[in-house]
């Protein structure tokens, strides 16, 4: 197994070649084909489990060729324990949503090409160790979103695709710049050229010329966190993330929600962070705040929320701001709760989206004020929402609670009475968060049957197999990681520590 | 290298060969035998690809025989990595312009033998631009380009349209042209020599007058900057390349476009700048002249004017002209810095900026052809109607947006990277931002390709058949815009050996 992870990035992409040149009308064998070619990557992620070696920090599953010799790129795919987590979930969402989008009719080839090519962007986005090969997985992913929103989406599509679009894509130019700066001012010592190579880029003392200079490294910084937080999305930059989870159909929404946008948190793991990490401590209570803002502002929009995906779409504003808050604190225990919540989201909020694409599918709105009463009708499709929102709002058993749980550990233990006063603000979203669900699931599925809409109650039907085979792995993993965290916190301890040693090697404060 | 005069000329093959062509559809014109049209695009084609072939082994004769350059003519012209690069990216903007012609009915209609000549003779007015390093050969080698150029446009006579642009380049290119041959006499009267090298000699001399020096700088930027669309001199872009046939709208875009940037690096590296010594790839402007801010002033305008203007188009010639004239301005970029890495990003980014507008402007010459029409609500449910076209434009327009993994992003990228290098951060990052924002007006395009018009079901599909010839003329486009964006080392390799980058002299000549 030594070129696993490129066999995990491009057996998709070799699958979507496949499906391309099928016979338009086949839809049966394109989604077998589709679903094998998901289902290898996520065979394969078995065996990266089982090889993956959780007591070292360093890089595993290396390959290391030349690309472009003269500017010295390089294919360059490893993993290390923050790579992993996420590579892991990457291939578990990406199987499911093939089930997810087993009704789809229209375009069927297109739809599950593009989908194919998505998920070679996701996997190579996390694999990657050189920063061109990042930024040109990064950017690859964009072309199929935009397609799949905007094909396949609802009433609002053009203008959420577009949205979409063109956000990430002035945040990631943004982060071109900052990537030519580094190649041009760090020279690594072995080989005496420019560097792509993320590994070596962060070593600070070959940092020279212009990133010498605080004021461009502060400005490196800002523009690399722009770049991610837009895809996080962190407030002000979240406007996109309403629309195009709304107007995206549900199986895109789990993975825009469920990996897409842990890419910005894992960007701030994998580039920020590691490249500046002086940046990074002085810029730590902006990151904690922005965290706050999105924590309690997220859950105050879903609150005010009547379009279900909507509601769900602004709780995944306020859980990514769990990540920001853990992330800021830039302590071990925050870092592993950032890493925590973005696996546990992931799996948590694909959830939410399935159920809320199930109840769409059959009465074709989302309107939770015209609803009441469905718990009698549909008992399972019932216990599988209540999972899920209980699930969201952090209850102590599932694995929400946990990363939640130390993400405040997490920030509180950073010390600083900043910090303390930025947890106690956030606590805040633990309210709201229940707020929000409960209230939604009351009026959904508690009382009385809605008086005015009667007719929608014709077309509520039982959640079928389909459906529920996508949403009970994902529930095993929300319970199993609840129950047992350390299956996965073992897994991102050791590299995250790491991470956090580095760090505060450049805390000045406490340096006497 | 002093050479036999039978030994020069075989250095000059390509261009007899395009003149021999020349003669060739001429006489074929005139003599009329039945079928001419076919007979007369064929020869045409072919010439130029033996052409193109003859500049390639051109190449290599030169790499064995171990010559930097070749002079001819009293040095007045120039054989060296540097023209013949430009030779083939000329080459083979002629050549698939050739093909795309010739199966267009409108052209037969009006005269085959016409649009053949027109082109041939404009081709060889590209091939002496990039050997010209003499002033009087200069000016002759742009009036061989723009004369035939000027009735390419106004080719299809009765539309009013071509008419107008034909006018308006004649009118523009007569002024553009006069104002920089004022320039070039006064570099004359200032050199006492028209060969560059001579040129050269008293710029480098110590005691050139700054102010005589700026004048000719700003009237010989007038000519260049009308070359290649670069604002303000950009005005008659979106009229002439709307109003043109096709083709030949595709042909100024591309080979007319890269002749100028020739011009351009030639002119400028010769007698305006000096390497700086070390094997760095600094060059320096002369006399501290403070032109290179000049030109990223130029530069921003250019791109950002070219991009704001294209938002609100509606016709796609139209967006895709004043797409060409926000290129021009990322091509600049590489000139700001003075810098081999510079050059080299300029030389890579027109050959793949070749290809990617030539597919562009295909893909609307095969939609008209297949009974569409030019404005952006005729692409509406192309993508569905014709997969293979929607896939190679949509694969064009975001490889001119800069997406990866897209040849156009490489080039960028580059183009970028020597802004980075030379410290020039702020242009760096006004260009990247406008090259996000131009997402925008190429994705109407896409949108309105796969967006709009979405048939209901799989068998409402009216197919829109656009046959077999350009069906494979846009797959010849397609494959370097996709595989240069993949694995683009040799193209870098061609590129930095073209442009100098490992000499001190650059696109420049020996002192």
């Amino acid at each position: 197994m030594s070129h696993l992870l490129s066999l995990m990035t491009f057996i998709p992409l070799l699958g979507a070649v496949i499906i391309l040149c099928l016979p338009r009308g086949k839809h049966e064998l394109i989604k077998s084909v589709a679903a094998c070619a998901a289902g290898l990557p996520l065979f394969l992620s078995y065996f990266l489990w089982k090889g993956f070696d959780k007591s070292t920090p360093g890089m595993q599953f290396v390959e290391q060729v030349d690309w472009i010799p003269l500017f010295n790129i390089q294919y360059h795919m490893a993993v290390d324990g923050i790579s992993v987590v996420m590579l892991l979930l990457t291939s578990v969402i990406s199987f499911i949503c093939i089930f997810a989008s087993w009704e789809i009719h229209k375009g069927v080839k297109g739809y599950f090409a593009l989908f194919l090519l998505l998920e070679t962007g996701m996997m190579g986005v996390f694999c990657a160790m050189d920063f061109f090969l990042f930024y040109v997985f990064w950017e690859i992913m964009l072309l199929p979103m935009y397609f799949l929103i905007g094909i396949w989406g609802g009433p609002r599509k053009e203008y959420a695709a577009i949205k979409f679009f063109m956000y990430t894509l002035v945040g990631s130019v943004l982060m071109l710049v900052v990537m030519l700066v580094f190649y041009f001012n760090v020279t690594d010592p072995t080989t005496g050229k420019n560097t792509f190579n993320l590994l070596a880029l962060k070593q600070q003392n070959d940092h020279s010329g212009l990133l010498s200079s605080m004021n461009v490294r502060y400005l490196c910084f800002i523009a690399l966190f722009i770049g991610f937080a837009i895809k996080v999305p962190v407030f002000p930059f979240h406007t996109w993330l309403p629309d195009a989870h709304v107007e995206a159909p549900t199986a895109i929404s789990v993975v825009l929600a469920g990996v897409l946008l842990k890419m910005g948190t894992y960007g701030l793991f994998r580039i920020s962070f590691p490249l500046l990490p002086d940046q990074a401590i002085a810029c730590s209570v902006m990151i904690g705040v922005l965290g706050a803002i999105n924590i309690v502002y997220g859950a105050l929009c879903a609150l005010a929320q009547d379009d279900l995906k909507k509601m769900v779409a602004y709780s995944s504003v306020s859980h990514m701001g769990y990540c920001l808050l853990g992330m800021g604190a830039m302590t071990t225990a925050g870092f592993n709760g950032a890493m925590m919540q973005m696996f546990t989201h992931g799996t948590i909020t694909a959830m939410l989206f399935l159920c809320v694409g199930v109840i769409y599918d059959r009465v074709h709105h989302r309107w939770i004020s015209r609803f009441g009463g469905l718990a009698t009708m549909v008992p399972v499709y019932t216990a599988f929402v209540t999972f899920a929102f209980f699930a969201s709002l952090g209850l102590p058993g599932m694995s929400g609670f946990i990363a939640e749980a130390l993400c405040f550990i997490g920030a509180w233990s950073n010390g600083t009475p900043v910090f303390q006063k930025i947890t106690i603000f956030s606590t805040l979203g633990i309210l709201l968060g229940a707020a929000f669900h409960l209230w939604a699931l009351q009026r959904m599925f508690l009382g009385e049957r809605n008086k005015i809409y009667t007719e929608q109650y014709h077309h509520v039907t039982e959640i079928n197999g389909r459906e529920i085979f996508c949403l009970v792995p994902l529930a095993i993993l929300v319970l199993g990681v609840g129950i047992y965290p350390s299956a996965v916190l073992d897994l991102m301890n050791v590299s995250l520590a790491e991470l956090q040693a580095f760090i505060q090697q450049y805390n000045t404060e406490l340096k006497p | 290298m002093e050479l036999g005069v039978v030994d020069n000329l075989a250095y000059l093959t390509p261009e007899f060969i395009l003149t021999a062509t020349l003669a060739g559809v001429i006489t074929l014109d005139l003599a009329r035998p039945k079928g001419a049209s076919g007979a007369i695009s064929k020869l045409a084609a072919t010439g130029i690809g033996a052409a193109l072939i003859m500049v390639l082994i051109t190449f290599f004769e030169l790499e064995y025989r171990q010559l930097t350059r070749v002079f001819l003519f009293a040095d007045s012209f120039v054989v060296d990595p540097f023209s013949l690069f430009f030779k083939t990216v000329a080459g083979v903007c002629s050549f698939l312009v050739a093909l795309f012609a010739a199966r267009m009915r409108r052209v037969e209609a009006h005269g085959t033998g016409e649009f053949y000549s027109l082109l041939l003779v404009t081709t060889i007015g590209v091939f002496l631009m990039s050997s010209a390093v003499d002033l009087v050969g200069l000016v002759v080698a742009i009036e061989t380009l723009s004369i035939p150029s000027y009735v390419l446009a106004g080719f299809y006579k009765r539309d009013r349209g071509s008419s107008e642009a034909a006018l308006k380049y004649v009118l523009y290119g007569a002024v553009a042209t006069g104002t920089m041959l004022m320039g070039l006499s006064f570099l004359y009267g200032l050199a006492g020599d028209t060969t560059f090298a001579g040129i050269a000699r008293a710029m480098n001399s110590g005691n050139v007058d700054i102010l005589s020096l700026s004048i000719i700088l700003g009237l010989v930027l007038v000519g260049v900057g009308f070359k290649i669309s670069a604002a303000p001199f950009h005005m008659w872009t979106p009229d002439v390349y709307e109003g043109s046939p096709t083709p030949v709208t595709a042909y100024l875009a591309t080979a007319s476009k890269a002749a100028g940037f020739a011009v351009l690096l030639r002119l400028f590296y010769n007698i305006l700048a000096r390497p700086e010594g070390s094997p760095t790839g600094q060059w320096l402007p002369i006399g501290d002249a403070g032109w290179t801010q000049l030109v990223a002033v130029i530069s921003v305008l250019t791109m950002t004017i070219g991009n704001l203007a294209a938002y609100r188009q509606t016709n796609v010639k139209r967006l895709l002209a004043y797409s060409s004239i926000a290129h021009a301005g990322y091509i600049l970029l590489g000139f700001v810095v003075l810098h081999g890495l510079g050059i080299m990003a300029m030389l890579f980014y027109i050959a793949v900026y070749v290809f990617m507008n030539l597919g562009a402007f295909l893909s609307i010459i095969a939609v008209s052809e297949a009974g569409g029409g030019e404005e952006i609500s005729d692409f509406r449910g192309l993508g569905w109607r014709s997969p293979f076209l929607g896939l190679c434009l949509s694969a064009f327009l975001f490889s001119l947006t800069g997406l990866p993994p897209f040849a156009g992003f490489v080039g960028k990228a580059y183009l970028f990277a020597a802004l980075v290098k030379n410290g020039w951060i702020w242009l760096a990052v006004i260009a990247a931002l406008n090259s996000a924002v131009s997402l925008y007006y190429y994705v109407r395009v896409v949108k309105a390709m796969y967006l709009e018009g979405i048939p209901r079901n799989e068998n409402d599909v009216v197919p829109l058949r656009i046959g077999g010839y350009f069906g494979i003329l846009l797959f010849v486009c397609l494959v370097p815009t996709i595989v240069l964006g993949i694995y683009w080392q040799p193209l870098q390799k061609l590129a930095m050996h073209s442009s100098g980058v490992n000499t001190t002299q650059g696109p420049g000549l020996p002192r």
